[in-house]
């Protein structure tokens, strides 16, 4: 191996949680067996410098003109391609995304290298990574060994364990990417929250059991007072209560945050599907019969309209 | 000349699978029911709202890696409305073989327009739609959430990471899609009757395997399972806050 090139987030001057993971990752890649390898950030987040843990070798780049509609054409995946090495000992590295996913498949056809799907945690070897992979929605694990040359979609909920010690300021340089001349956008109607869902450390999460969607406000007041973002089930994003960009579930976004509070939610194998990479999860729900009770770490059977607003009010 | 739609479609566990390993440590894919993917269903119920509209002018070809036991699954999507079906008799691996696979019939026949869902639900990798565009060259657009056809054009309602973007993009196109682009549709029993005689043609499968799978686990998850009453509140409030702060 002789280049990384991973895409990162870059929130605040630092990089985000899950990409602290990925640089761990590349960290370990550095100390254990590639010192002299070659890495490159990708960042589509528009900064100057970043604090980022000591690597050496390494350059930052944040990619423009994509942001507007978080989309990008061949053309412009073709100029980011073209930025990585013309090497063909690479290995490129991302969290699975919609946009992510389109330079990891073009990267692996252009590099002629196989993405390895859904790696939820790997461990090195001297010549392969030996990868645990998420399957059926997380229910079951599936285990291979693959060369250090690969393309790594990482599931949510990967992890790489090390502690990062040094930290080191990144100067950034800018990319401008070409215009994107496939499609003509007629209009774009942008995400309202804040906290993008799948990559949010904290969920707040309700379903039917509100019985209205004018008893959101709680919802978002219990979201604003942790950082939280809010997602909601299938049934409630059907019946237009809340956006389908906040259903989170087998046929809606996977989330893996630090914490989920489920609020009003029987907890369906479907809605279980999408969160279950989560790392602690809450349940709020009046009926103790609820199946999502089997699958908490904490549960307290309860009116959602009597626990939610005491918790927003001691928290 | 009809334009062509080929709706790819997975073969998958119902939703509601309990998984577990068989003797060989591998996930037991025997006893559970397998459905066509979800994602795939809309897909496929998006295109046969264009042929109801326009039955002279579409034509849709349903797609499929898959061994013979995947047949009733393709026989439903002919009984909902599909013109024939063509089946590539191997068991389908990873998302570059069947890309491949897809890639390779394109090349062979005149298809304007590629649907499937945006990623099956049993590897989940999203992957099969990017991999077939890249290999044909075509443009491509993930998850789709409207579709509707102008002439030479798509209209399109497409979930990127800043919102929902509307766009117009010319065919040939490749998309993965998903709710609400349609609503499920149920085959009528004259269409599961007019199944019956609409051709399957069975394919050689031409791609290889990218990689070998060791074993597989059951993904075992064990919650704390701590139940708390309602004069125990704070209890829970203090754990809320010490999970915030961390």
């Amino acid at each position: 191996m002789k280049n990384i090139a991973a895409f990162i987030d870059i929130k605040e001057g630092k990089p985000s949680s899950r990409s602290k993971q990925i640089l761990q990752l590349i960290q370990g890649i550095q100390q254990k067996m590639y010192a002299s390898v070659a890495i490159q950030l990708f960042t589509f987040d528009t900064v100057d410098k970043v604090d980022l843990p000591s690597l050496s070798n390494v350059k930052l780049y944040s990619l423009q003109g994509a942001s507007d509609t978080g989309l990008l054409s061949k053309e412009q995946i073709d100029s980011i391609l073209t930025l990585m090495s013309d090497d063909v000992s690479t290995c490129v590295i991302g969290y699975k995304s919609s946009l992510i996913d389109t330079i990891l498949t073009a990267a692996a056809i252009r590099f002629n290298l196989k993405v390895i799907p859904q790696v939820i945690s790997l461990e090195l070897t001297s010549d392969q990574f030996a990868i645990q992979q998420s399957i059926f929605s997380g229910k079951a694990l599936s285990y291979l060994h693959v060369s250090h040359l690969s393309v790594l979609q990482l599931n949510p909920a990967f992890e790489f364990a090390s502690s990062i010690v040094d930290t080191i300021e990144q100067h950034c340089e800018n990319i401008a990417l070409p215009a994107n001349t496939t499609c003509q956008v007629t209009s774009i109607n942008k995400i309202a929250q804040g906290a993008n869902l799948a990559e949010a450390n904290y969920v707040v999460g309700a379903g039917r059991g509100l019985k209205d969607p004018s008893n959101w406000n709680m919802i978002e007041e219990l979201a604003s007072k942790i950082g939280a973002a809010t997602a909601c089930s299938k049934p409630v994003s059907d019946i237009n209560w809340r956006p389908h960009s906040e259903h989170v579930g087998q046929t809606g976004i996977k989330i893996a945050p630090q914490l989920y509070i489920a609020c009003g939610i029987s907890g369906a194998i479907q809605h279980l599907a999408g969160i279950n990479g989560s790392k602690t999860i809450i349940v709020i729900n009046n009926d103790p019969e609820a199946p999502f009770f089997k699958y908490a770490d904490y549960g307290i059977v309860g009116d959602v309209f009597d626990i939610v607003p005491e918790i927003v009010k001691n928290i | 000349m009809p334009m062509k739609i080929l709706v790819c479609i997975s073969a998958v566990p119902d939703t509601t699978s309990k998984i577990s390993l068989s003797s060989n440590n591998f996930v037991n894919m025997d006893g559970l029911t397998f459905i066509t993917g979800p994602y795939e269903d809309y897909a496929l119920s998006r295109a046969i709202e264009f042929k109801e509209a326009n039955p002279e002018s579409i034509e849709i070809t349903i797609f499929h890696v898959g061994l013979e036991d995947a047949e009733p699954i393709i026989r439903k999507c002919l009984a909902l409305g599909a013109d024939s079906a063509v089946r590539v008799h191997t068991k389908a691996n990873d998302s570059l073989q069947v890309a491949n696979e897809i890639a390779s019939y394109v090349k062979e026949n005149s298809v304007d327009l590629i649907l499937m869902g945006k990623e099956s639900i049993d590897y989940n990798t999203g992957l099969v739609h990017l991999y077939t565009s890249n290999i044909l060259g075509w443009n491509h657009y993930s998850p789709v959430m409207n579709l509707a056809i102008e002439n030479d054009s798509c209209l399109l309602k497409v979930e990127s990471s800043v919102g929902s973007v509307q766009l117009t993009s010319s065919l040939p196109l490749v998309l993965g899609c998903q709710e609400p682009i349609a609503e499920w549709k149920i085959p009528s029993m004259r269409g599961i009757m007019a199944a019956r005689t609409k051709p399957i043609l069975v394919r050689e499968a031409s791609a290889p395997n990218s990689f070998t799978y060791e074993k597989d686990a059951v993904n075992e998850q064990n919650r704390k399972g701590i139940l708390f009453q309602r004069e125990n509140l704070s209890e829970l409030i203090d754990i809320i806050k010490k999970e915030v702060r961390s």
